[in-house]
This record gives structure tokens, sequence and C-alpha cells, in this order.
């Protein structure tokens, strides 16, 4: 089963939006991903992503972001597509 | 599994903190300056030094320092050979500072000359460094255009300026001497500082303070309008076209909408927390507006000009500079604290007290007014008792930043 892990960081004020995806990194596997919803591109979120060897990919609706992550073991990749239509 | 950020692309702690800490030495030398001049006419060599010193010295060290930290914040870009380059920066400035200030008290044509060179070399090698970043940066945001857009107007004031000042050196003043003085000034105050400090609270005021994100129609019209106006008005002044009483409204016009959509936004915030950088951001805000008008109200009454030098450089780039670093201090402490893996780390908001924080605030506010004042009825007394507060404010403020890195510097091991 596909498991989503949101994380509305809308009402955070820097750092608390980096820090808290950070530490919902652990909690991703097979099957869950992380939903983040943020005010604007967090373009230094990507740089740690990318070193953690981590996978994303941003969707900008309505002037509110969304950014989805998930890891190397994530199986469900085919289900994420459909909801990012890619 | 996750050990901490990446410091990969952040620049090495010390980089922008010595930038930061600088700043406000450079600032206390500038209140000495003016404390120490035989006359208070801004033409004066001491005031001259004493201007340069606040505008390279406190300014353009705060945004050398910034740009390292925003690069890779604002456009995933940054700086290469971090620490090298803000090494040599960063000793060019100095030197090129420490001379220029002593070529003011001593008249010798050799620290002139040096100061010239430590400057010149200081200034274009770090704006071409930051211009060339920016440049690569593939998916360009309005904020990445407007960065870009600026230190290339930075340029052009530089290269003007060094005409400027060989054209005086050389006795060599040509017809079009004071249409190139009007560039320079208009390129570095709107094209260069102006439009920088637009780009930067496109990003930090969502970033820091939880406010409204600003419209992508919203950034594009400021920064784009703001420099095509500009380059307008330097073809007006080249060719003598008679427009400059248009310019003038339609830049105050960009200007005052700036202002506004920038207090409206931070009036409605969703985190309403007492917070002193944002008393720094509205009062610098306030100080632009009351700037604009006094510099329209400027070109129909015969006003003194000092007034206006204060209300936009201290009033409106001094405030903001001092509100954005309580701020990003604490951010690069926590950033640098973050990626060594520790859990105990002190909120941002716990770093600098807060009564420490609005202490200087009331006492750099105080400073404005008066010198304000003091230079509009020509009061010496309000002036120099307005400079003293000036270097008070300032050893506050280099002390309140000091102690938020000093959260860092103490667990550095």
């Amino acid at each position: 089963m596909l498991k989503e892990l949101e994380l509305d960081t809308r009402e955070l004020e820097a750092p608390e939006p980096i820090d808290m995806v950070m530490n919902a990194l652990s909690q991703l596997d097979n099957s869950t991903y992380i939903k983040m919803i943020h005010r604007m591109e967090p373009k230094m979120l990507y740089i740690n992503l990318d070193k953690n060897n981590l996978h994303y990919k941003a969707r900008i609706q309505n002037e509110t972001v969304y950014i989805y992550i998930w890891n190397d073991t994530f199986e469900k990749l085919s289900l994420l597509e459909d909801i990012l239509c890619l | 599994m996750f050990v901490g950020l990446s410091l990969d692309q952040a620049p090495p702690f010390r980089s922008p903190l010595k930038f930061f800490l600088t700043a406000p030495i450079f600032a206390m030398i500038a209140g000495i300056f003016a404390l120490f001049s035989q006359t208070l006419d801004i033409h004066s060599s001491n005031m001259i030094a004493t201007i340069h010193l606040i505008t390279i010295g406190y300014m353009v060290m705060i945004i050398f320092g910034a740009l390292q930290q925003m690069l890779p914040v604002v456009a995933g870009a940054v700086i290469p050979k971090a620490k090298l380059t803000a090494n040599i920066t960063y000793t060019s400035l100095v030197v090129g500072l420490l001379a220029f200030s002593m070529a003011f008290f001593m008249y010798e044509k050799i620290l002139f000359f040096t100061a010239a060179t430590f400057l010149f070399f200081a200034l274009l090698y770090f704006v071409s460094i930051a211009l060339y970043q920016l440049a690569k940066v593939a998916n360009k945001s309005y904020i990445v255009i407007g960065m870009i857009v600026s230190l290339s107007f930075f340029i052009l004031a530089f290269l003007i300026g060094v005409h400027l000042i060989i054209a005086h050196a050389t006795s060599n003043i040509s017809e079009l001497h004071y249409s190139f003085a009007l560039i320079h000034y208009h390129a570095v105050f709107f094209g260069f500082i102006f439009i920088l400090i637009v780009s930067i609270t496109f990003q930090v005021v969502p970033m820091f303070w939880v406010a409204d994100a600003f419209k992508q129609i919203e950034q594009k019209g400021i920064i784009i309008s703001t420099s095509l106006v500009l380059i307008l008005y330097f073809i007006n002044i080249l060719f003598s076209l008679g427009l400059d009483s248009l310019y003038q409204v339609i830049m105050s016009i960009l200007v005052l909408y700036f202002v506004l959509i920038t207090v409206k936004k931070l009036r409605t915030r969703r985190r309403k927390l007492k917070d002193i950088s944002v008393y720094f951001y509205m009062t610098s805000m306030i100080f632009l507006a009351l700037g604009i008008v006094y510099w329209l109200i400027f070109s129909f009454i015969e006003l003194p000009i000092e007034p206006l030098a204060i209300l936009l450089g201290i009033g409106f780039v001094v405030s903001l500079m001092n509100g954005m670093l309580y701020k990003i201090v604490p951010f690069l402490t926590w950033f640098h604290l973050n990626s060594k893996g520790l859990f105990d780390i002190p909120t941002m908001r716990d770093m600098i007290p807060l009564s420490k924080m609005q202490q200087q605030y009331f006492i750099h506010l105080n400073s404005v007014i008066l010198l304000v004042l003091g230079f509009y009825f020509g009061i010496d007394i309000i002036i120099y008792t307005a400079v003293i507060l000036f270097i008070i404010s300032n050893i506050l403020f280099f002390i309140n930043i000091y102690t938020a890195a000093q959260v860092y510097l103490k667990r550095e091991n």
C-alpha cells in the first residue's frame, strides 16, 4: 500500500521546514514517500536531497509548491507517477 | 542514514561571518571620522571618507557576505573555492578601506593609489565571480534575474566611477562629466542597491517571517520596470531629452509600490511573534518611502541634500541590513551546527537576547531621526549627538551578532 507522509510547512519560518523534512527522511521506505507543501521552492533542500541520493519532484500550483520525495527502495513508483502525472 | 545538512555547497562558517562582523566596525570608524570632522559639509574630505566608509565598509561588506550565503538558498549556486575567494575579497577590501581612511587623514597620494587599487580589485573580483555563478543558473527565477541585473548595474556604476576619478585626477572634465556623475549615482542607488534589496526581499520576507510569497507578476513588474526606467533615464541624460521629472515620478511610483506590498506582506504575516528584525524592516520601508517623497519635493523646492542621503542611506539601507543580519547570522549558526548532526541546537530566536536587539534598535532609530533633523535644521549639536548614538548602535550591533556566532564557535570542535 502506498503511504504518504504529508509535511505542511507553509506556516513555518526558516529553518523549520528543511529541519522537519530532513528529520522525516528516515521514515522513507519501499512504500512511503514524503509530500512537502511549502510557500516557496526550497533550493537548499534540493541540494541536500541530491547529496543523500534521494529522488524528488516539485510541482507548483497556485503559488504553492508541492515536493514529493522518495528513496531508492521505493517500489510504488508507478502509483506515485500517476499522482504526479509524470 | 542522514547525519546533517550538507555543507558541500555552503560557504565555510567564517567566510561570510567576517564580512558581517567587520561591517559595524567600519560604521564605527565612519562615525569617529564624522565626529572629528572640522566641518559637516558633505563635500569636505572627512565627510567624503565617512560616506565611503559606510557605503563600502558597511554596505558592500554586508552585501558580499550575504551574497555568499544567499546564492545556495536563492539559486542553488555557490561561490567556487568559497574560503579562498572570501579571503582574497575580504583582505583586499579591508586593506583598501584602511588605506582610504588614512589617505583622507594624511593626504598621501600613495595611500589614495593603494586604496583605489585594492578596492578596484576587491569589488570587480567578487562581483564578477558572483555574476558568473548566477548567469549559469538553469531556470532563472525573477529573484536570480534581479540579482544579475543589480550586479550588472554595479559594474556599470563602478566603471563610470573609475572614469570620474580619472577625469578629476587629470583635470580633464568633459561636457558629459555631470551626466556621467548622475548616471553613477542612479546606477548605484536604484540599479545596484534598490534592485538587489528588492530581489533579496522577495526571498527573505516569505522565508523568515512566514509571509505570503510575492506574486510572480509583482516580482517581474518591479525588477523589469525599474531596470527599464533606469536605462531610459540614462538615455534621457545622455541625449538631454528633458524627461527628468517623468523619470522621477515613475521611479517614485515603483519604489512606493514596493514599499506598499512589502509592508502589507509583513503586516499580514502568519506568525506575529515579536521580532526586532521586523521592526528594522518596517522602519527601513518607512524611511525609503519618506526618502522618495523628499526626493520628489527636492526637485521642486530648494531643500538641503543631506537629509535625503540620511533617509535613504542610513534610514533605508542600514536599517534593512541591520534587521536582515539578525536573521542571517543566527541562520548561518543554525545551519552549520545542524550540519554537524547536533540535536540540541538552540532555535534562531534564542541566539540573540530580544532585549539586546530591542535596545540597539531604539538607539539606531533615534540616531537616524536626529541625523535627519540635525542636518535639515543645520544644528551641529544634534548631528554630533546622533553620530554618537550611531557609534553606540554599531558597537551593540557587533556584540549582538557576535553573540549569535559564538553559539557555533563554542561548539565548533
